[in-house]
């Protein structure tokens, strides 16, 4: 029996529980996120012999990496040059597949699916987004909510990771239940309409054009999407700020800011950052403002926008694509995801915006008609992805 | 790569379905494919695919071209067939001559996604 895993279990649901949200957000002392990457690296160093014989193939010397400069010139990782590489087991601490409780299982471009090791400490850490999102935008922390996966169900990572998250929240106190219909939408719809009226809110959960379908069709068959107050949570491909606008209008939902929130999710590390009412109403100036889009992207069209956390998600940039470390079932250093993208300082933003004579938060504080702005962490900077 | 109702689609995934015998004949093996939006703002999936030298359009060829793909695609990628919804998951087809400017212009190194 592997009593190391239970007292991980353990401390990790203990420290989720216990901990409010604006303290795992900001905790009281916060390491530098590069200083934090570099602690990362050498924990990964020791414990994870794939790595340690990719720094070796690579001729680095762990204990040659001292500073932040060192840890920005480590070798990328990717797909074929470590993980591919390896033995499941080697890519993940110890060299064990148990120190994981899970795999999920995501399409390869040959068609050999790629495998994706996880234990519940790494969906706790993963959880923090979802209550992000269900706690800043949706207020779920004092409303009755009914959360309703609709991300398909069985290997693939979204439905199951998601419908775990969602109980991380409720087993936290958050006044949620979750039901897992899957993409099937006629499950969907029924569910909705039987169990709904239980509920103060609803929140939709799936890929952007499955859940328009389920919205319009739901709309033909005269469901009255207005009093469920519907919420969503969208994940996996961008959509434009007039997609959001006709699908909550659809759904019967008001607050462009809060109604909708995007997760930037891979297979390969759960979700790296998600949309914040401040990034929403950010995207949504951008989206009026082409020529500010163009200046801040480089182009007009808008990639998708969100704040991450650099402790659990430590983002770079290598000729516009996105790398990122973290630690996960397979932890992750610099590894090249390769999606295109960039990183904007959260202070930078607020004086880009400044230069264009908007100023997000006061616009957000407008908006609400009651409450107050959930303050968004100092730290978090946007990472942009197209 | 293009992430289409959440499944990844690589462009490895519908070459397979171009090389296959009744296709390969008037087919290049170039094509892009992209998640478009219609006027009602719901996503399709629409593969633009080069013809071989002499070779014309027919809706014969862009049938075949559409079934054959998407048999391929359910086939290798497992997100494909369980995240798109059946009525979404045949592609549209649009042929066109071979160095055709809009999408494959000739001395430029080709691309097999777009946005």
């Amino acid at each position: 029996m592997a009593y190391e895993k239970r007292d991980r279990l353990l401390n990790g649901l203990q420290a989720f529980i216990d901990t409010p949200l604006d303290r795992l957000l900001a905790p009281a002392s916060r390491p530098a996120p590069a200083e934090h990457a570099l602690a990362l690296f050498h924990g990964i160093a020791r414990t994870v012999p794939a790595y340690r014989a990719f720094l070796e193939e690579q001729g680095v010397a762990p204990e040659s990496i001292r500073r932040a400069e060192d840890f920005a010139a480590l070798p990328l990782t990717n797909k074929q040059n470590y993980l591919a590489k390896h033995p499941l087991a080697a890519l993940c601490r110890y060299g064990r597949l148990d120190t994981c409780d899970m795999i999920a299982v995501s399409s390869g471009s040959t068609g050999t699916p790629a495998f994706w090791p996880r234990f519940v400490t790494d969906e706790l850490a993963i959880a923090v987004r979802f209550e992000q999102v269900f706690h800043d935008s949706f207020h779920a922390d004092s409303r009755l909510t009914l959360a309703v996966v609709c991300f398909a169900l069985g290997t693939w990572v979204g439905g199951m990771y998601t419908a775990a998250c969602c109980r991380h929240l409720a087993a936290k106190g958050y006044p949620l239940t979750v039901v897992t219909p899957g993409n099937n939408k006629d499950e969907i719809l029924r569910v909705i309409e039987a169990l709904g009226p239980n509920f103060e809110q609803v929140v939709l959960l799936g890929y952007p054009p499955f859940l328009k379908d389920v919205i319009d069709t739901g709309r033909a068959r005269g469901i009255a999407w207005p009093r469920y107050n519907i919420k969503l949570v969208l994940a996996g491909e961008i959509f434009s700020e007039e997609w959001r606008a006709l699908v909550l209008e659809r759904a019967g939902a008001t607050d462009l800011c809060r109604d909708a929130a995007s997760l930037y999710g891979t297979a390969d590390a759960g979700v790296l950052g998600n949309e914040t009412p401040l990034s929403v109403c950010i995207r949504r100036f951008l989206a009026q403002t082409p020529e500010a889009a163009r200046q801040l992207f480089g182009e007009p069209r808008l990639p998708t926008l969100v704040q991450y956390d650099p402790l659990q998600r430590y983002f770079e940039i290598s000729e516009g694509t996105l790398l990122f470390s973290g630690d996960n079932g397979i932890p992750l250093v610099r590894y090249h995801i390769a999606d295109a993208g960039g990183l904007v300082d959260y202070p930078a933003m607020l004086r880009f915006l400044e230069q264009w004579e908007f100023d997000p938060l006061a616009a957000l504080k407008r908006e609400m008609a009651t409450g107050s702005v959930p303050c968004p962490s100092p730290s978090c900077s946007g990472a942009r992805t197209s | 790569m293009i992430s289409y109702f959440g499944a990844n689609i690589y462009p490895e995934n519908v070459s397979v379905g171009l090389e296959q015998l009744g296709i390969r004949e008037w087919v290049t093996g170039k094509f892009v494919m992209q998640a478009r939006e219609d006027e009602d703002k719901n996503r399709f999936f629409a593969i633009v695919i080069e013809l071989a030298p002499g070779e014309t359009a027919s809706d014969e060829r862009r049938d075949a071209a559409a079934r054959v793909i998407v048999r391929e695609l359910r086939r290798l990628n497992s997100e494909f067939a369980h995240y798109v919804p059946p009525a979404s998951q045949l592609p549209h087809i649009e042929l066109e001559a071979l160095g055709d400017p809009e999408w494959f212009p000739a001395g430029v190194k080709h691309r097999y996604t777009r946005r």
